[in-house]
């Protein structure tokens, strides 16, 4: 009889708590958790030198194919420089890159339980009526992400530190070699706003921060009255401009709401007056209109990328083919109206 | 096929999106079982045009590109016969416009005159229709 995933992941637990009798792993479940790796939610239990302990946990484990090869041991690093802070993680417990224990590299984590993390709630009450509220806390997570001092986080150590004056040069060459390595198909509206980037570069970075990456509507948990509880999702994190986080937030793809709300939550101007007032710093229109443009750039760039795991991945992910057939148009359209085109 | 495909799909699709998808176990299923749904009204919305509307695009561009190529004073493109109706041989044919029509666009561009601009727009226009035949009501924008 073959070993499942659940008693699997209880020998690997069991032997990373020696002290502790009766390690029972259950309720195993895969929940949607991005296109990057595999989520799942499982209970601990175990009897410990202070009595019985049940724990609500997390496995965060590599897909066989990923739309992103990013490395786990910088998202796990970047969960603890935050853990304990202004800025609200999950706590991270144990990272294995060793593949052999369960096929692929992991990590697990506290979860954060009894919160949304759906966008689609979000124009849905209860949530929809604290939406002002959740923007508000969204936008001054993100300026406390931006305040954050590398050199002291941790995040100094993971990092070489960008030079503020070509940062941007540095993303807008990764995302554009990812676009053409994965292509899927001729790309001229993406095509025309590079070069437009490229003639029109923005001003140095004001400063060099944490970039979450990924921070946006679907990548927290909210609660029923405008509370924040988890930032999720850190595998894209890196050093560089912050502007680049609030203009990935402001995305088209983020808007819930089918509406000029960013992320389905609040008005541009409003998000920035929360994210300058958390931050201290200033979000300069020139400059964040050219970070909105790589950001969408950068989508498009994940789009293809998934379109391109669906073609040439062995396994299937059916993310993978939604985000190809549903998201690459719509992100043309984002970038027409980026441009003065739409 | 009687009834017709994009009939036909779109209520599998609604019944997978609004009946089934909402009762499924677990989460992770119930999250692919709707995103299995949109995409199945996504087809539905664009089967019976799709051939139409994409023939009628590569003409287009054909036009476009002649005109375009002219100004900046590149060979215009091959024309290829649109005999051939099928999805796949008229979305080659798109492909290799709309490959062709990046060089020229970045060549107009540069191009400071009225005539150079008038055909910057006529590009963007021509971007613009192309992306609105691809659009849904299921997309996210």
């Amino acid at each position: 009889m073959s070993v499942t995933l659940e008693q699997r992941l209880q020998s690997y637990i069991a032997g990373k708590l020696p002290e502790a009798r009766d390690v029972q792993v259950s309720g195993l479940d895969r929940i949607p958790g991005g296109a990057s790796r595999e989520t799942y939610r499982f209970v601990l239990k175990h009897d410990g030198a202070a009595g019985p302990v049940e724990r609500k946990l997390i496995l965060r484990r590599d897909m066989p194919s990923s739309m992103l090869e990013s490395e786990r041991r910088i998202e796990f690093a970047a969960y603890r420089a935050f853990w304990d802070t202004a800025v609200p993680v999950p706590e991270m417990l144990w990272l294995e890159e060793d593949a052999a224990h369960l096929d692929h590299p992991f990590f697990i984590a506290a979860e954060v339980s009894g919160f949304q993390a759906a966008p689609a709630m979000l124009t849905m009450p209860p949530y929809a009526d604290h939406a002002e509220a959740l923007g508000q806390r969204k936008y001054e997570i993100l300026g406390e992400i931006a305040k954050a001092d590398p050199a002291t986080n941790g995040y100094a150590a993971l990092f070489p530190m960008p030079d503020p004056a070509n940062v941007w040069q540095v993303e807008l060459d990764k995302w554009v070699k990812m676009l053409e390595e994965d292509k899927v198909r001729a790309e001229p509206i993406t095509q025309a706003m590079i070069r437009w980037m490229r003639a029109n570069p923005p001003p140095p970075a004001q400063r060099i921060s944490v970039v979450h990456g990924d921070y946006r509507s679907g990548n927290f948990l909210f609660d029923e009255a405008g509370g924040i509880h988890a930032i999720l999702d850190w595998e894209m994190t890196h050093l560089g401009d912050p502007l680049e986080d609030l203009a990935w937030s402001f995305s088209r793809m983020w808007c819930a709401a089918k509406d000029d709300r960013v992320g389905g939550l609040l008005l541009k101007p409003q998000a920035i007056a929360h994210w300058e007032a958390a931050s201290g710093l200033k979000a300069d229109p020139a400059a964040l209109h050219w970070w909105e443009c790589l950001a969408a750039l950068k989508g498009q760039a994940l789009w293809v990328s998934a379109a391109r795991n669906w073609l040439d991945a062995p396994t299937k992910e059916t993310i993978h083919l939604f985000t190809a057939w549903m998201v690459l148009n719509a992100q043309d359209k984002a970038t027409l109206e980026l441009m003065g085109r739409l | 096929m009687n009834p017709s495909p994009s009939f036909g799909l779109a209520e599998m699709g609604r019944r997978l999106l609004e009946d089934m998808a909402p009762v499924i176990q677990p989460g992770y299923s119930a999250s692919e079982a709707g995103q299995i749904g949109i995409m199945l009204l996504g087809v539905a919305e664009k089967w019976d045009g799709a051939a139409h509307h994409l023939r009628a695009e590569n003409r287009a561009l054909v036009t476009l590109l002649v005109d375009a190529a002219a100004l900046v004073g590149t060979p215009p493109p091959v024309t290829q016969d649109d005999d051939d109706i099928r999805i796949s041989a008229l979305t080659e044919i798109n492909e290799r416009l709309r490959s062709a029509l990046i060089p020229v666009h970045a060549a107009v561009e540069l191009l400071d005159t009225p005539e150079g601009r008038a055909m910057n727009d006529r590009i963007w226009d021509h971007l613009r229709a192309s992306q609105a035949r691809l659009g849904s009501a299921m997309d996210l924008f």
